[in-house]
């Protein structure tokens, strides 16, 4: 039974410029202990799609105009605020792609850890403490106890993810949404990281959500993987299928753009597919991807293909696979 | 950064400038200013400096709207004539800061090293006085007079365009079209003035415009104080003065020009930060 | 921190310079002498008496060794003596006014922190909302409001029409009798247009500062950290987005000061109250060089302390410096 279940999600942002639909139609599930790879470039809407499960889409400009997220058996899209308040940090965890940004400068780490477990669970201060260093040591940071009064910026890139995550972990989440969880991070770094995660979601029976715009990350660690390009999902399968028998075009140009046993390069060479992303803003009537596609044949320009179970558990919107 | 080119020139500034509600508002209210400054003769009611014996300390009547002052002078007319000081003051003194705010701001920036921090160091000494204090001290013991005025408020003033010159300037002399004109050896000045200043003065000339509003004020300040425009040339500030000494009995010559002052320095505010928000439309909350 | 403030009083020597070098240059580029008010102004003055005056004040030296003797005595905070018919020590006149326009200006500068920053929160945390809209309209009038209008519109007011509040002086007559009770009302009846009036700018300031700041602030990443951990809104705002965003306002309230002691000049005058700036402007229009020269060379000084207690405070208040050095 899948723990977290997504059903055609939609987002919407005002713009001057117009609307924007950041999230269009997106589905997927989230099974209990598994994770998921959600792969795109920068702007096809997978942080959106993030945001939107723990309901901060910042609103106005943002809306969600359409769909249903079940947690639990809960759609999360229907809770009172106050609900959804007990559900973040403490069911729902998130970490980001910027653990420079992402923790408050001015307080120390353990302030920062000690309010988690404080805002969702009846502990004294000194309690809070304890289990702050406890969490600390597991994300392997050395000398714990002194790095409690450690501000952000004494912290390295590294061990300020690892502080991230400890925050995360702080009332023993169902599900981890990993946003870029390594991007900003040397390759050495993002290595550990991964296996801190791994080894983590292990010992915590933590689902993970695990966002990257990076296919090699996915290639190791993840069951199931679903692709995002310009806001909608246009394939979706597990992991051993998708880099097996990649069917959509934008996946294949994604994959053949992979060098080898250098994952941290796949960044770069993710633009390496002709021409860019249309302004969402207006989009043209037909695929989205149609401009870029190299099998695309008249029809793609006048309508959208649906995603469709092009073989059982392997789905792909495209017409001409 | 906010030099011309990046921003995508002058049209689209113009543009987004157009937009702007406010920034019209703005420019409406400093165009109605300048018109009255340059029409005075022919849309002043009286003479300003025409003394009545019979209409001393009129409230506003049909026939002086504004009141008239101890003298039986209209101030409708007075404060017409009035504009023409603020005008002339304010142009010309934030003429004076913005020249010497760019030649500091742009050898700072261009040359830095020792130039950069002995230039940098006396904007930061002249930041340390009240600026007042030092525009008081110099007008009283020169003579108050329109031409001190200028000057004075002029010297006091650039501080702050010198920083914003310098800061694009350090910005853009790396940039790949300063090292080609250095790499044909070009001189320096021509570098200065032909390359780099156009694409720089931008935000100086945005923050010239907010020192306009400021320089009214200063003036009105001075002129009030006694230390300005001396009667019988009409200023607002010096109206006021007749407003504070008259205090008890006759409001309309305290409410009038103040309100004259706030008016216009609203204008050239709007207009100001109107220029500033499409100069950088990121900036813009 | 303390070889942080070391380096930065190091560093403060040579502006102390700077800032008396500027204060002499300033008044001796004026023509006329110091010592024409005391001549001119006596026909009875003979040439005799003229280079009497002129030997006693050393004006006949090369100006750099005025300036240098000059410079001597002000470091054994030997300001001179009045011009004026007292004749009194400068340093003397000065300490009665300092302490009045200190007053004064923590006064109003409490009253800009009191009120300004409630407002740009509110403001900021309901962006585009009437509440914000008016604040908008209110904050750009206040920019363009001249100071000395307003507190002749407020002595109309309050003073004249409605007669709540004296419109002069610090102390009512027969202060001296009154019960300490009363003196205290008395005083803070008095101060109540002028702090207002000093403050008025300054609220206009502050109040959008705080909102464009705490805007920047709220689209920081670690605001959504704090969102995400399921803190209260409240806890988001005033916990961790307030404590950065009124960080930098330290360092405004210590640029603010110059503005301050200067704009002194024009309320003090107007409300007849006997601080600094007041001193100034009578010092300026009698020609008083000593005392002139005297409260230009303490107010750079100010400023400078200011300044410095500002940098020294926003060092302590945020461990990204308060740790760095």
């Amino acid at each position: 039974m899948s723990l977290l279940q997504i059903k055609n999600l939609s987002v919407q942002f005002d713009t001057p410029q117009g609307i924007l639909k950041a999230v269009d139609d997106v589905s997927f599930e989230l099974d209990k202990g598994e994770t998921l790879g959600l792969v795109g470039e920068s702007g096809c809407g997978k942080t959106v799609t993030s945001l939107s499960i723990l309901r901060l889409i910042p609103s106005p400009p943002g809306r969600i105009t359409q769909g249903s997220i079940l947690f639990d058996g809960k759609d999360l899209l229907k809770l009172p605020e106050k609900e959804m308040r007990k559900i973040r940090g403490s069911e729902i965890a998130m970490i980001f792609q910027e653990p420079m940004t992402a923790l408050n400068p001015v307080f120390t780490i353990g302030n920062q850890i000690m309010e988690t477990i404080r805002t969702h669970r009846k502990v004294t201060q000194a309690q809070a403490r304890d289990q702050a260093e406890e969490l600390l040591k597991v994300v392997g940071i050395p000398e714990p106890k002194r790095r409690l009064k450690s501000y952000p910026h004494e912290l390295s890139g590294g061990m300020r993810q690892r502080a991230m995550i400890a925050i995360a972990l702080s009332c023993n989440p169902k599900i981890l949404i990993a946003d870029e969880p390594t991007t900003a991070l040397d390759v050495t770094i993002q290595a550990q990281i991964l296996e801190l995660l791994q080894k983590l979601q292990e010992e915590f029976h933590m689902s993970i959500l695990l966002i990257t715009h990076d296919l090699g990350i996915v290639a190791e660690r993840v069951r199931d993987v679903a692709i995002m390009y310009a806001g909608k999902i246009v394939e979706q399968t597990s992991t051993k299928r998708l880099f097996e028998n990649p069917l959509h075009p934008y996946t294949r140009g994604l994959l053949g753009s992979i060098p080898q046993f250098d994952p941290a390069r796949s960044q770069k060479r993710l633009k390496n597919i002709p021409g860019v992303v249309p302004d969402l803003r207006m989009p043209p009537p037909g695929c989205l991807f149609s401009d870029r596609c190299f099998m695309k044949v008249s029809h793609c320009e006048q309508e959208i293909p649906p995603l469709e179970e092009k073989e059982a558990g392997h789905g792909v919107r495209c017409f001409e696979v | 950064m906010t030099n011309m080119t990046e921003i995508g020139g002058f049209k689209a500034f113009w543009r987004r400038l157009r937009k702007n509600r406010l920034a019209m508002t703005g420019s409406g209210i400093v165009l109605l200013l300048v018109l009255a400054a340059l029409l005075a003769p022919w849309i002043a009611p009286y003479d300003p400096t025409e003394i009545d014996i019979d209409q001393i300390m009129m409230p506003p009547t049909l026939q002086h709207p504004l009141g008239t002052d101890m003298l039986g002078r209209d101030v409708l007319s007075r404060m017409i004539y009035g504009s023409r000081v603020s005008l002339q003051v304010s142009f010309i003194a934030v003429g004076i800061a913005l020249m010497i705010g760019v030649i500091f701001g742009s050898l700072a920036g261009y040359y830095g090293g020792k130039t950069d921090t002995v230039v940098m160091r006396f904007v930061d000494l002249m930041l340390c006085f009240p600026s007042f204090f030092l525009i008081l001290s110099v007008i009283a013991f020169l003579e108050p007079s329109l031409l001190n005025i200028m000057i004075v408020i002029g010297l006091t003033s650039w501080m702050g365009m010198a920083r914003l010159v310098r800061a694009e300037f350090l910005s853009l002399k790396e940039r790949e079209f300063v090292l080609a004109a250095k790499a044909q050896g070009i001189p320096d000045r021509r570098i200065i003035v032909r390359h780099l200043l156009p694409n720089a003065i931008a935000p100086a000339v945005v923050s010239a415009i907010l020192g306009i509003g400021a320089a009214i004020l200063t003036e009105s300040a001075l002129s009030f104080l006694g230390l300005g425009v001396q009667p019988p040339i009409p200023s607002w500030g010096n109206i006021l003065t007749a407003g504070k000494d008259n205090i008890e009995i006759a409001w309309w010559l305290s409410l009038f020009p103040g309100l004259a002052i706030l008016i216009t320095i609203l204008g050239y505010n709007l207009l100001g930060e109107g220029a500033r928000d499409a100069l950088d439309p990121r900036l813009k909350l | 921190m303390a070889t942080y403030i070391l380096k930065r009083l190091i560093g403060m020597g040579p502006m102390l310079i700077g800032i008396t070098l500027i204060s002499f240059v300033v008044i001796h580029l004026a023509p006329g002498e110091p010592t024409d008010m005391q001549t001119q102004l006596n026909p009875k003055a003979s040439a005799e008496a003229y280079q009497r005056l002129r030997e006693h004040y050393g004006l006949n030296d090369p100006i750099h060794i005025q300036y240098w003797n000059w410079l001597k005595r002000i470091a054994k905070l030997d300001l001179g003596n009045s011009f004026r018919q007292d004749g009194r020590p400068v340093i003397d006149k000065i300490k009665e006014a300092l302490p009045i326009t200190i007053l004064l200006n923590v006064l109003s500068l409490f009253l800009i922190l009191l009120v300004s920053i409630p407002i740009g929160v509110l403001a900021a945390t309901r962006q585009y909302s009437l509440f914000d809209k008016l604040t908008t309209v209110v904050v750009y009038i206040g920019f363009a409001v001249p100071t000395f209008w307003l507190a002749l519109l407020m002595m109309i007011l309050f003073g004249l029409e409605l007669g709540w509040l004296p419109i002069s002086g610090l102390h009512s007559f027969g202060y001296e009798l009154f019960s300490p009770a009363q003196k205290f009302s008395d005083l803070a009846k008095h101060l109540a247009l002028p702090v207002f009036v000093a403050a008025f700018g300054g609220l206009a300031g502050l109040s959008r500062y705080m909102r464009l700041n705490l805007l920047e602030v709220i689209r920081q990443d670690y605001i959504l950290t704090a969102r995400a951990k399921g803190l209260s809104e409240n806890k988001v705002i005033y916990k961790h987005a307030l404590r950065n965003a009124l960080l930098p306002v330290i360092t405004i309230l210590g640029l603010s000061i110059p503005g301050l002691i200067g704009g002194g000049v024009i309320f003090e005058s107007i409300f007849s109250i006997p601080g600094m700036g007041r001193l100034f402007y009578e010092s300026v229009m009698a020609r008083d060089y000593p005392v002139v020269m005297g409260i230009l060379v303490i107010g750079g000084v100010l400023t400078l302390l200011g300044n410095l207690i500002a940098d020294a405070s926003y060092a302590l208040a945020d461990p990204r410096i308060r740790h760095g050095k």
